[in-house]
């Protein structure tokens, strides 16, 4: 053989082997890349999805938890609220005005220098902001909790302290930590369940002016500072009263009631009969029950979660003005389950989570008696 | 011969070199430019669960203390740790639940030491963490029974660990302590020291240790926790 022919015989199985190591052709690539483009999308969905539902559900339980919490507050204060009521003689005859025949008491009547007051919060606490900025009920009560901030008081776990609680409209930049909102921070406007809570130094109940003994001074109730604006900053020797217990919560409500009379049933009355049947309950005002405390009192919360707070925003286009505008007032105690049914209808209509507690907290104080009441004018 | 083909064949089928080093060069270069990332990321998951497990047991602190009816304390120890980032600086780099001592006697220990994970403190600015700025220096530690409750880790004499204390009590609020308190002071001294804090001035922030003191505000990341002193509930602010 000459070395040429050798040389093709070796180059042969070369050439053989070129087809095989050939690459994929376009066609193949293309397939296969349409194959991993439609199974990416698909991941890409599924595990989108497994997100949103994650967040949501994390959402719903972290704010349902805090919420869940400012009720427990809400109940464990409440039940606890006290009046303190005596009897004392009918001083009426020596007010002016009063019955002038008269020339010594001839009634015992029920007093208190404690006050428990509830109704509509844009009344109470008129100083909180407009109407659509304090949704629902407020409430102002005094309860022995003992909470003081002065050292020398510790140890005082009875001491008298006032609370109230009402919904309020507001932005977060009253106790967000200073070096937070240096830089890209938004101040969070939510509804926040507020609750008013001067320690037992500052419970102004003993020396607020009222409307009789006022004079010239204009009338200060002792709950008058509950709506302040807190003060933005840091200063620690400045004591906030009024302090958020939970956000997001968009609707409060307070219906005074008592329990079932001898004789009556549920199918002539209501489970708890009604106090007040507009809501509005005055310790001291009222008068068939005056310097009574109401036996029980029916609270309704209504929570929306963090991410169904963000979307009402979105919705609205705005974050400084209060997004529900459909609110009922609350004014028709007897309407109460049909306006929380309209509240929920609203917000499940623009697809936002909600949850509704409801409790009938008996306040252990009182001692209600009808006969009393009933028997003075 | 039959061996020489098949070697060749083999041979023939394999990387050169040229391909062997681009491809450990391209995939160099990707780990090069991953890795700051990676180290971040692996860094701010670690802040999250040190945040994280700081809020449970402060939550654990509230449970235990309406569970047994007593006061309870969150201790943060503070040393100054010449093995860390900060080797001159005293910070807190561990904390632990401790039952209040009962008529005068000794503070028991609920849990053992938390620590934080390394290159993870509480910082110890006062702009950062106010909850831990308190007027006087504490005692040393308290004894019990002639034992340190808390010895750190890495060698360092329990005597030189301070602690500030945080107390939750059976209602669930809580309080901060502010006045230094010996190991046998009465229950009155001991309540008086304890004090409700502000809301906006109650929170604790985790940053890194290396970020602490530069004077960069807010600090690049952060796990800022706000205690509302009359719940014990906690809150949280990231950047």
């Amino acid at each position: 053989m000459s070395p040429h022919s050798l040389s093709k015989l070796q180059l042969r199985p070369l050439r053989r082997r070129l087809p095989v190591a050939k690459g994929f052709t376009l066609v193949e690539i293309m397939v296969s890349l349409a194959v991993l483009t439609i199974l990416l999308l698909v991941s890409a969905q599924v595990i989108g999805q497994v997100q949103r539902t994650w967040s949501s559900a994390n959402a719903r339980t972290t704010q349902f938890k805090e919420s869940r919490t400012a009720f427990d507050i809400i109940i464990r204060n409440l039940s606890q609220a006290t009046l303190d009521t005596f009897v004392d003689y009918d001083y009426s005859y020596l007010a002016e005005g009063g019955n002038n025949n008269a020339t010594s008491p001839r009634d015992y009547q029920p007093r208190s220098y404690l006050h428990f007051v509830c109704g509509l919060a844009n009344s109470l606490v008129p100083n909180a902001g407009p109407g659509q900025a304090v949704p629902g009920h407020a409430i102002f009560f005094q309860a022995p909790l003992g909470v003081s901030s002065d050292p020398n008081l510790a140890g005082l776990d009875r001491l008298l302290c006032a609370r109230g609680y009402f919904i309020k409209f507001s932005s977060d930049e009253a106790w967000v930590p200073q070096f937070v909102r240096t830089s890209g921070y938004k101040p969070r406007f939510r509804y926040r369940l507020m609750e008013y809570c001067p320690p037992a130094e500052f419970n102004a109940i003993y020396d607020e002016t009222t409307a009789a003994n006022a004079g010239n001074r204009s009338v200060n109730r002792w709950y008058s500072s509950a709506g302040n604006e807190p003060r933005v900053g840091n200063n620690s020797s400045l004591i906030t009263l009024t302090r958020p217990v939970a956000d997001n919560v968009v609707t409060l409500i307070i219906s005074p009631r008592r329990e079932l009379r001898n004789g009556e049933t549920e199918v002539n009355a209501a489970r708890d009969p009604l106090l007040a049947p507009n809501y509005a309950f005055d310790s001291r005002t009222n008068t068939t029950y005056r310097h009574q405390l109401p036996p029980v009192v029916r609270i309704v919360l209504i929570a929306i979660d963090e991410a169904s707070a963000i979307r009402l925003e979105q919705l609205r286009g705005s974050t400084t003005t209060p997004p529900l505008r459909t609110t009922p007032t609350f004014t028709s105690a007897d309407q109460m389950a049909a306006d929380v049914a309209k509240i929920t209808t609203d917000l499940l209509a623009e697809r936002l989570n909600y949850r509704v507690f409801s409790a009938t907290v008996p306040l252990r104080a009182s001692k209600f008696s009808e006969l009393v009441t009933n028997s003075s004018p | 011969m039959n061996l020489v083909p098949s070697l060749r064949r083999r041979g023939l089928s394999a990387f050169t070199l040229v391909e062997m080093l681009t491809v450990v060069g391209i995939i160099t270069l990707l780990i090069v430019l991953a890795t700051p990332t990676l180290v971040d990321v692996l860094k701010a998951t670690r802040m999250t669960s040190a945040g994280d497990n700081l809020i449970n047991r402060l939550s654990l602190a509230q449970q235990e203390a309406i569970s047994r009816n007593n006061e309870v304390e969150m201790r943060f120890y503070i040393w100054a740790d010449p093995s860390s980032e900060q080797p001159s600086l005293e910070i807190c780099y561990a904390y632990q639940l401790v039952a209040a001592p009962v008529n005068g006697g000794d503070p028991q220990a609920i849990s053992d030491p938390f620590y934080l994970d390394s290159g993870i403190v509480l910082a110890p600015e006062p702009a950062l963490s106010p909850l831990l700025q308190q007027p006087m220096p504490q005692p040393p530690l308290v004894r019990q029974s002639g034992q340190y409750l808390f010895s750190p880790r890495g060698g360092q004499p329990p005597a030189s660990v301070k602690y500030k204390s945080l107390r939750f009590y059976q209602d669930g609020s809580c309080r901060l302590l502010t006045q230094s308190t010996g190991t046998n002071t009465d229950a009155t001294t001991t309540a008086t020291a304890y004090t409700i804090p502000q809301l906006a001035s109650s929170f604790l922030t985790i940053t890194y240790a290396s970020d602490v003191n530069t004077g960069v505000m807010p600090p690049r990341n952060y796990f800022c926790i706000q205690i509302d002193a009359y719940t014990g509930k906690a809150r949280v602010y990231r950047p």
